[in-house]
């Protein structure tokens, strides 16, 4: 007896919260679709991503692609997942313009040159390379100016421009900071968003 | 930061940006990019040896496992310069560390500086995602060789293990046709990254291998890299002489002088 009341305040707890939920009505529904030209995430690079209500917060999902003429071998893809927070916002008119923007990136680069983990491949006995070729950490800083053509509707012009955790890796070991310059670990890229709530 | 101005100077950057950095445009850290003067280094290192002139003695500089060492390779550069006594100098592989273009950039404009020809061999970390590619463009084959002042140098991939030790690497056949001629020069400098003491060292070529060596009629010398310690003696079980190179990152190099095929070596400080 004891047990079946316990199961349904469980239950009705559950359908409660289930319930709120459905008031809530979490959107998946992206905010906004971006394509972008180089930064480390493909030649070309589409995606799509959300951003949070007061918009210092925005999320991005990439596919980028290198073709063949770029690629030292055959061509492959990029997979992206980008995070940034917009450190002010400024608006003038139909304008906004965010000064500085800073923002991670993890990249993943498809296909069976690239491993994961060194340990996953059959050709190398553990711990053979600690990084892994296929996953690049970057770290980067930017700018986005943002024309609002309707109440919903803003068209953006972004650039991002930082490094990843080889080229630190690089730059920093031993007195290395004095052969290499900052700007030879520099990767830029550049793009356009179009944001329609 | 009145927003008007912010907007002005935004489209200025960004317009600035994109004229003055193209090279910041990256896709990849694993694309192909090589500056013009980063390609095709080997035969260009030959044809500037031969134009030096045949010698009635060699002297050469060996380095190895130069990866993420800049400033160690850059100090070995200035200090070979320096020495003006140098006529050549072999690097026994792992030219970079993560095997990404940039990398092969910064150390091929390390190298240029060198004086006198430098030649490499390739080295399991310039094999990594699709660097050997970026390894051919900017040097060219992975076996190669060429004869100078009475020496024949081949240079030979022994990774066997980035080939999963399909029985193809080292190549054997094309080693042994490499020391056929042996009649024609007083020494062979074989130079390969993976010694044949070694787990990457594909272990049925082993025998193979030793024999090859073995078998030529001029006396042969080994120098390999991958170990980052300084080491000499004989190979297993046979009369070939090999020597094991520092990493660059010990700040020390090997000096070898050749004369009518007999090799004398010592290991030299650089600071």
């Amino acid at each position: 007896m004891r047990k079946l009341v316990l199961m349904t305040l469980a239950l009705a707890a559950m359908l409660s919260a289930f319930s709120q939920g459905e008031e809530q009505k979490v959107d998946w529904i992206p905010d906004h679709a971006l394509t972008e030209f180089a930064g480390g995430k493909g030649f070309l690079s589409v995606g799509f991503g959300y951003e949070n209500r007061i918009k210092n917060l925005q999320f991005d999902f990439q596919l980028g692609h290198l073709p063949e003429q770029f690629a030292a071998g055959d061509d492959f893809w990029i997979i992206t997942a980008t995070g940034i927070y917009n450190l002010w916002n400024l608006v003038k008119d139909d304008f906004h313009f965010k000064p500085l923007r800073a923002g991670m990136h993890l990249n993943f680069s498809t296909g069976d040159d690239f491993f994961i983990n060194s340990a996953l491949e059959a050709r190398y006995p553990q711990k053979y390379y600690w990084w892994s070729s296929a996953f690049r950490f970057n770290f980067f800083v930017g700018s986005e100016v943002t024309y609002q053509i309707d109440e919903k509707k803003r068209i953006s012009a972004f650039y991002e421009l930082g490094t990843n955790d080889l080229y630190l890796a690089s730059y920093f070991h031993d007195d290395n900071y004095e052969v290499l310059s900052v700007s030879d670990i520099l990767v830029l890229g550049i793009g356009v968003k179009f944001t329609w709530k | 930061m009145k927003s008007s101005s912010a907007f002005h100077s935004a489209v200025l950057l960004l317009a600035l940006l994109s004229f003055s950095s193209c090279d910041w445009f990256e896709y990849s850290p694993n694309q192909l990019i090589l500056d013009e003067d980063n390609k095709n280094l080997t035969e260009r290192n030959i044809s500037k040896l031969q134009a030096s002139g045949e010698k009635d003695s060699l002297r050469i500089a060996v380095i190895g496992d130069t990866q993420r060492h800049y400033e160690d390779t850059e100090e070995f550069v200035s200090a070979i310069n320096d020495r003006n006594d140098v006529n050549l100098v072999i690097h026994t592989g792992d030219i970079t560390d993560f095997g990404l273009s940039k990398e092969f950039n910064w150390m091929g404009d390390i190298l240029k500086k060198l004086e006198m020809p430098h030649f490499t061999v390739i080295g399991n970390h310039d094999f990594v995602a699709q660097a050997e590619f970026v390894y051919q463009e900017m040097y060219g084959p992975y076996n190669y060789s060429f004869s100078h002042s009475g020496v024949k140098f081949i240079f030979l991939n022994t990774n066997s293990r980035e080939f999963n030790f399909n029985g193809e690497v080292p190549n054997l056949i094309w080693l042994e046709n490499e020391l056929a001629t042996s009649s024609e020069f007083e020494l062979a400098v074989v130079v390969m990254h993976v010694p044949v003491f070694d787990n990457d060292f594909d272990s049925g070529l082993k025998d193979e291998f030793i024999g090859v060596l073995s078998n030529s009629s001029a006396p042969v010398l080994t120098i390999n890299g991958h170990h980052h310690n300084f080491g000499d003696g004989l190979l297993p079980e046979s009369k070939v002489p090999y020597i094991n190179t520092d990493s660059v990152g010990k700040e020390r190099y090997v000096l070898l002088d050749i004369k009518s095929g007999s090799v004398s070596h010592q290991i030299v400080d650089f600071e």
